[in-house]
């Protein structure tokens, strides 16, 4: 990667580590003013001195000295976890406590495996919510693409005006109804697909069987993502696209005789790129808390049903913090790729340099 | 262009039209929730189940009816204020109040109850006898009760029952079935089998209680006039009874049908509107307006003032807003003052850098160099040489950024997190997702929160689309 | 031979809000192998529409018709698939104005060249190869084939485009005002350039132009474009000395000469609005001998003796019902009482008295050693001055009229934003009226601004489009005038009268949008003159105005600043009208004023070489321009980044003296009449004593 390339990226990595940053001290001052931080590592603490006692029983017998010890434990912990001082003072070790996720353990919640620590049932929780976001985000550029090109080149026809009131309603769907509504009518009206699961009761063998039944069961959590965030998206296409065409240089490719399609990829689609990928930028947050809403709706066993999980019942908030912080390293990181793919695409912005020279 | 043609250039266009037609609808019906609905509609009403325990739970709307080729019985409310017949012996009176319901379903209705209202007496605790009268003359004792009497060491006049009137589930007595078997068998007794007619009632007395037993067990509704007949035995021609109440439990339930505690859905969506376009204008506008002067004093001022709006701008709007939304309500309490407060505050930086570069190019414009050359202090040049040129742009955003709000405060109560003082949509919905409508097919519950939701957010996008051409003129061309 | 041959072509375009007729029955020949046509047209003309109706490129909402043909293809009836493969780039290419939006931004320069041929399967290796050859041959490296379009110049783009317009070597070259975006010594290479590939390749083109004098340094013949209808078309050399159409004659007086007494003149009002034609002549209502028939009837294009065609009622038989006895017109009886001398429109008021005092004796402002940077951010972390002003000395008298020269870049406009205190210059002084405003702070400048007052150049761009014009007017007033708003009313009306937007009442409530540029301009003048300043800074005030209409603005300024004692500090890039309408010429070149004299000196004797080169870029309609290439100063103008040690001009000067010139700034010598330069070749001036140029 040359210089030239490193500047532009080093300047949005920046700002993402940044916003990564914000997001942990915001956590954690608000933990901290609001008293939950004390709360919660004073619940990591009686989780050490529960597991110490039997220990210590061991060796001390007389009940009195036992009670001693573990008074005696249990202030060296605090003052470990430093307890004993005002929030404030313990901000940069909580900031690195939660960017660890070692936030101790979860209430009810348990992993796969049984672990009841956060971090491994948050990091278990990763993949699903990875694959429905990517999955989603992926079809939604596919179709947005596809369509929103295709709309520049009909602008104020009947297609064009329809598809952009429905790109409004589809701007204004509610992600979590729209998984609903879709539950309502294909699942259990026409019965054509699963409500919600990621898998089949009992879940099929591995291999190719278990992968089509987590598609089969993907479908529906997976379209609802895409109807909330696609048709805005084709809009944002086919508005950049339709800029695009009209400068001088796609007449000017035009006049050079060269052939439609050939004009459209090269001329208007290349430089229409960043500026689409930037839509995509955009649309992530929105897809990000989609996801979230959609996964509770369809009970798919990702990060979001976790938070929906942990704030009902009885609300845990080691995981809801967790969560919010993975969520946020999610995004950065998705948000990264994008950036990465914008600079690429985009020779200009290699050159700002080159641009100040002739202001 | 002039400011007054983008309004004729909204006005002009479909969706302009539209949306204006529509956020006038919506407008209205807020006003007229707003002037008729108390304020703490939330925690005396909505969340108090005493209020609709005579409602009848989880039911459709009374227009299903007429879609379907079966009749479900509607629900009926009778109340009355006076006797219809006294008759007095000595000091002692008699006093009859006749509720009168109309069986024309096929169904029976899905409860009966009796409710009185006030009641003072002097000394003796008036009696009543209910009894249910049906039209082919069969009459169902239904229960016989006394008035609470006077508590030890309290003296009289007593008042029983004015705070909370005392109900009583007819439908739901224990000795309802054998009741009405005794009462049917005085017409019905040689063409059923008793014993039959017994064991069908114990599954379905309301089935018996409004319908003629055949030989199978089963019944045929008898449709006509029936007579919720109360009978009080007052010993004190002084005594007041002030009101009693019958309800017969309808299937189906006015416009939007009921929940599972029997909420009124029709109240909480209409309360849900004015709530919804309270945060889709509050949060815009304040976040429109903070954004605006931001951006406005971000790109004009420039230097360090830049540097730091930018900056913090650049880093809050790229937080992912929902997973904070929900943990900082989390933690701060769900207050709806306090969600509106979080969407402004990462709702401006948008803006702000938007703002800012439609206003850094116009520092250096020469409209504005002209105005400086003139000695223009720099709130004349910011208010009538930049912020004109802004001013199509950023009325834009306030409509698109109201759908927004309303759609992010909608998901945070589907999680649960809604404020409890104020019912919405997105609340009502949550309760009808977490308590299984979905999966029970209660459509009536989940469908028009969603809907009304999108219309609202629907109507501002309109209003945004209309307003495409007067911020994007290229489009006006092509 | 073969030609172009394009016969009563007609454009409309079908918009929302009724149907414009761009092109009206345009017809023309040009010979293949080397002819060069010049279509000359104001804004609205029609000229643009002209040049993409040939190449096809219309939108859906226009209509064609009328014949074309090129050689044996009629273009018209050709399908889009057939015209794309055989005629595009094949045998018609174009060079479009803008060259920042013509060329793909994303796209390097060579692969947009090797496009070209790609299409007949030439390998990409071979593509580029040509790609490269082509460049050199216009002029650039060969390495430019790597660049992207941001990483050139504008004439650097330019060249890009002419090359790629080459490629598939067309029979035509349609050229849409392929230099108007460039400096005039950019201009004329280009222009040497051309007339190069001319020659050597024998490639016809089609030359379309808003101006007459760059036309004829190109074209063989000459076609005059109005509202949409050619009114004279012929041999250049007879549209030029000999024009017969009132319209040419007028566009050729409008030009200002470097050399000569006459004064360039200009036409009033405005071309007729397309969507509402006339039945008569379009001309008319500007034309200084219309009569009777131009009113009712349209002429039609007719042979005017051996001459040039024209569309004019004075060359034709009038139409039988308007007969010469009904008719009071002189002028109109025959089409042999041709005025002998063009018609002067509007009253040009007599040339300057030269009343130049020696500025010296009653200095209004001064800058003194003023040395102004910009920053830009460079690297990571570091910022670099952008030496936008290098150690200028000027002096401003009192009711003189001064023009500063200069390609972009120069400075000039800087200086102009010195002297109004927009910005804060980092050494040196700005004294005015004899108080010192280098370090004032804005309220403390409260009262300057008042004294000084600014024209910009784009009046589009100057005035707010969300503010009346007597609003407008009225803005200065409401911070330094009058309270009461009846006074103010009154200063504004009396301020549009003075800039002839008579009656002024009826302009108060138009919006600016709805108004010509010249009206425009003249708002923006009564703006600046309502404050009854002491200087006005007119910066570039008529380069986005028609040519046509340039000089009406220049004589209301020059009047104003004559009439009034005013002091008129005007920027240009155009000497011609510099030495029309200034007292004193200041030559910039890269931040530095190079030379400075009374006007007619500077014109007449220039002394410094980028002042001689940038007189000899400078287009004149003579016929004699297209046989010669034009001697130009060779190269681009460096960076502001990178200003060149010693006289910043030695590394695109002929005779820079090796070891002097680059190594330190020329010191300023006199000559005679306050004419002051700074260069090496003159080491001693007439007294040798140092002058108001200095140098380091």
């Amino acid at each position: 990667m040359t210089p030239s390339l490193l500047r532009p990226l080093l300047v949005r990595a920046a700002s993402l580590i940044a916003v990564l940053l914000v997001v942990l001290v915001l956590l954690v001052v608000s933990l901290g003013a609001t008293g939950f931080s004390e709360r919660m590592l004073g619940a990591i603490i009686g989780e050490e001195l529960r597991a110490l006692r039997p220990a210590l029983a061991e060796t001390i017998t007389d009940p009195e000295a036992l009670e001693t010890a573990v008074a005696a434990r249990r202030s060296e912990l605090e003052a470990a976890y430093g307890l004993d001082r005002a929030w404030h003072q313990r901000l940069p070790s909580m900031v690195l406590r939660v960017f660890t996720l070692d936030l101790g353990v979860a209430r009810t919640m348990r992993a796969t495996d049984g672990s009841n620590r956060i971090a491994d049932i948050v990091l278990e929780r990763l993949p699903p919510t990875v694959l429905l976001l990517t999955t989603a985000l992926a079809i939604t550029a596919i179709i947005g693409l596809t369509l929103g090109v295709w709309l520049s080149t009909q602008v104020g026809s009947l297609a064009d005006r329809a598809i952009s009131y429905l790109a409004s309603v589809s701007y204004a769907l509610p992600a979590w109804w729209t998984g609903i509504m879709l539950i309502l009518l294909l699942s259990f009206q026409l019965g054509l697909l699963p409500a919600g699961g990621m898998y089949s009761t009992p879940p099929p063998e591995a291999g190719l069987a278990r992968f089509l039944d987590l598609a089969l069961h993907a479908i529906l959590p997976v379209l609802t993502l895409v109807l909330v965030s696609v048709g805005p998206y084709i809009y944002v296409v086919r508005t950049i696209t339709l800029n695009v065409a009209q400068e001088d240089f796609v007449t000017l490719a035009r006049a050079k005789g060269l052939p439609g399609r050939v004009v459209e990829r090269r001329h208007v689609l290349r430089v229409a790129a960043p500026p689409i990928v930037t839509g995509l930028i955009l649309g992530l947050a929105g897809s990000l808390g989609g996801s979230i809403l959609v996964e509770t709706v369809f009970d798919w066993r990702g990060m979001g049903r976790l938070y929906y999980d942990a704030i009902v019942g009885t609300p845990d908030e080691g995981l809801i913090i967790g969560l919010t912080f993975m969520f946020t390293l999610l995004y950065v990181a998705a948000r990264m790729v994008l950036e990465v793919l914008y600079v690429l695409l985009d020779p200009r912005v290699r050159y700002e340099d080159a641009q100040a020279l002739r202001h | 262009m002039r400011r007054r043609s983008a309004i004729s250039q909204l006005l002009a266009s479909v969706p302009g039209r539209l949306g204006l037609g529509l956020l006038a609808a919506l407008t209205l019906v807020s006003l007229y929730v707003v002037a008729t609905y108390p304020l703490d509609f939330g925690p005396a009403r909505w969340s108090n189940p005493a209020v609709w325990s005579d409602f009848p739970s989880a039911v459709p709307p009374a227009w299903t009816n007429q879609l379907s080729r079966e009749r479900r019985p509607v629900h009926q409310v009778v109340v009355a204020h006076e006797p219809s017949e006294v008759a007095a012996a000595g000091s002692r009176e008699t006093r009859v109040y006749e509720l009168a319901f109309v069986q024309d379903a096929d169904e029976p209705p899905t409860f009966l109850s009796f409710t009185l209202g006030e009641v003072r007496y002097a000394v003796r605790p008036p009696q009543y006898a209910l009894v249910l009268v049906r039209p082919d003359g069969v009459r169902v004792p239904l229960a016989r009760e006394a008035v609470t009497g006077p508590r030890p060491g309290e003296s009289g006049p007593y008042v029983r029952y004015a705070q909370t009137p005392h109900r009583l589930l007819l439908s739901g007595e224990r000795r309802l079935p054998e009741a009405i078997a005794q009462a049917l068998s005085s017409i019905y007794a040689e063409a059923v089998d008793a014993e039959v007619v017994r064991e069908a009632l114990r599954a379905r007395p309301l089935v018996g209680l409004f319908g003629v037993p055949a030989a199978d067990g089963s019944f045929e509704p008898l449709l006509g006039r029936y007579l919720l007949e109360a009978r009080f035995a007052v010993a004190d021609p002084g005594d007041v009874v002030s009101s009693v109440k019958g309800v017969a439990g309808g299937a189906v339930y006015g416009l939007f049908g009921t929940d599972a505690i029997g909420r009124d859905l029709a109240e909480g969506l209409l309360f849900g509107l004015p709530i919804a376009l309270l945060i889709g204008v509050l949060a815009s506008t304040l976040s429109t307006a903070i954004g605006t002067a931001l951006g406005l004093v971000s790109g004009f001022v420039g230097g360090r003032t830049d540097l730091v709006i930018q900056r913090v701008a650049d880093v809050m709007n790229n937080v992912p807003v929902l997973p904070l939304l929900i943990f900082l309500v989390f933690i701060l309490g769900s207050r709806l003052w306090l969600i509106l407060a979080i969407l402004v505050v990462f709702g401006w930086p948008g803006l702000t850098i938007m703002v800012r570069s439609m206003v850094l190019p116009l520092r250096a414009s020469p409209e504005v160099e002209a105005a400086r050359t003139l000695g223009a202090p720099t709130a004349h040049i910011l208010r009538h040489h930049v912020f004109p040129h802004t001013a199509p742009f950023v009325f834009a955003q306030l409509i698109f950024s109201a759908p927004g709000a309303i759609l992010a405060e909608a998901g945070l109560s589907f999680l649960g997190l809604g404020d409890p003082s104020l019912p919405t949509w997105g609340q009502i919905l949550e309760q009808g997702f977490r308590t299984g409508a979905v999966f029970l097919g209660y459509w009536w519950w989940v469908v028009p929160p969603g809907l009304l939701i999108v219309l609202t957010a629907v109507t501002f996008m309109l209003l945004a689309l209309g307003m495409e051409t007067v911020v994007n003129p290229r489009l006006r061309e092509a | 031979m073969d030609r172009l041959t394009v016969e009563d072509l007609r454009l409309t375009y079908h918009g929302g809000r009724g149907a414009v007729r761009a092109v009206d029955g345009v017809s023309f020949e040009l010979a293949l192998g080397g002819e060069a046509l010049g279509v000359i047209g104001e804004s609205g003309s029609g000229k643009s529409s002209l040049a993409r109706a040939l190449m096809r490129l219309l939108p859906k909402s226009a209509s064609v018709t009328g014949r074309m043909q090129l050689g044996e293809l009629d273009l018209g009836a050709m399908s889009d698939e057939r015209f794309r493969v055989e005629v595009r780039w094949r045998r018609l290419a174009m060079v479009m104005q803008s060259a920042m939006h013509a060329l793909n931004p994303v796209l390097r320069v060579g692969e947009q060249l090797a496009e070209c041929w790609r299409l007949d399967g030439v390998g990409r290796r071979e593509a580029l190869r040509r790609s490269g050859e082509l460049l050199e041959q216009v002029g650039l490296g060969a390495r430019s084939a790597m660049r992207y379009p941001h990483e050139l110049s504008g004439g650097m783009r330019q060249r890009a485009m002419i090359a790629m317009a080459l490629a598939l070597e067309p029979a035509v070259l349609i050229l849409d005002e392929p230099t108007s975006a460039l400096d005039v010594s950019i201009q004329a290479q280009i222009m040497n350039l051309l007339k190069r590939l001319r020659s050597e390749r024998g490639t016809s083109m089609l030359f379309i132009t808003h101006d007459l004098a760059l036309a004829s340094d190109l074209c063989d013949s000459l076609g005059v474009l109005y509202a949409g209808q050619l009114r004279e078309i012929g041999g250049a050399d007879e549209v030029l000395t000999a024009p017969n159409d009132p319209y040419t004659r007028a566009l050729l007086a409008s030009i200002p000469r470097l050399h000569g007494g006459t004064r360039p003149t200009f036409l009033p009002g405005a071309p007729p609005d397309p969507r509402t034609p006339s039945p008569g002549c379009r001309f008319q209502p500007r034309c200084p001998v219309a009569f009777e028939p131009c009113r009712e009837h349209a002429p039609a294009l007719v042979e005017v003796g051996t001459g040039p065609r024209a569309r004019c009622w004075l060359y034709q038989p009038l139409p039988e019902r308007v007969g010469p006895a009904s008719g009071e017109s002189a002028n109109g009886s025959g089409a042999g009482s041709r005025p002998s001398t063009p018609p002067v429109p509007g009253g040009v008021p007599a040339p300057g008295s030269g009343s130049a005092a020696s500025p010296a004796a009653q200095p209004l402002a001064r800058l003194e050693g003023v040395s102004l940077y910009y920053w830009v951010r460079r690297g990571l972390f570091g910022n670099a001055p952008v030496k936008a002003l290098e150690q200028v000395d000027l002096t401003l008298g009192r009711g003189e009229s001064v023009a500063v020269v200069g390609e972009s870049g120069s400075g000039k406009s800087t200086l102009g934003r010195a002297l109004l205190r927009l910005g804060v210059p980092l050494r040196g002084r700005i004294v005015f009226d004899g108080q010192d405003i280098t370090a004032l702070t804005e309220a403390e400048l409260h009262g300057f601004r008042r004294q000084v007052q600014a024209v910009f150049q784009d009046p589009y761009a100057s005035l707010s489009p969300y503010m009346r014009v007597f609003d407008l007017v009225e803005e200065p007033l409401q911070i330094h005038g009058p309270p009461s708003h009846k006074a103010r009313q009154e200063r504004v009306l009396t301020a549009l009268e003075h800039v002839k937007l008579q009656p002024a009442s009826e302009f108060l409530e138009l919006y600016p949008h709805t108004l010509s540029g010249g009206q425009r301009q003249r708002v923006s003048i009564a703006r600046a003159m309502v404050l009854e300043p002491q200087l006005l800074v007119a910066d570039e005030p008529v380069s986005m105005i028609d040519a046509s209409s340039r000089a009406e603005i220049l004589y209301l300024l020059r009047e104003l600043q004559e009439g009034r004692d005013l002091t008129l500090l005007t920027i240009t890039h155009d000497l011609a009208s510099a030495r029309h309408f200034a007292d004193r010429i200041a030559v910039m070149y890269l931040g530095r004023v190079v030379e400075l004299g009374p006007a007619r000196r500077v014109i007449e004797s220039p002394k410094h070489p980028y002042t001689r080169g940038l007189l000899a870029a400078v287009p004149e309609p003579d016929p004699a321009n297209r046989h010669q290439l034009r001697s130009v100063i060779e190269g681009e103008p460096p960076s502001a980044l990178q200003v060149p040690s010693g006289c910043p001009f030695h590394t695109r000067c002929a005779e820079a003296i090796a070891g002097v010139c680059d190594a330190t700034f020329p010191a300023v010598t006199h000559h005679g009449e306050g004419h002051d330069v700074a260069c090496h070749l003159y080491p001693a001036g007439d007294d040798g004593a140092t002058a108001e140029v200095r140098g380091r």
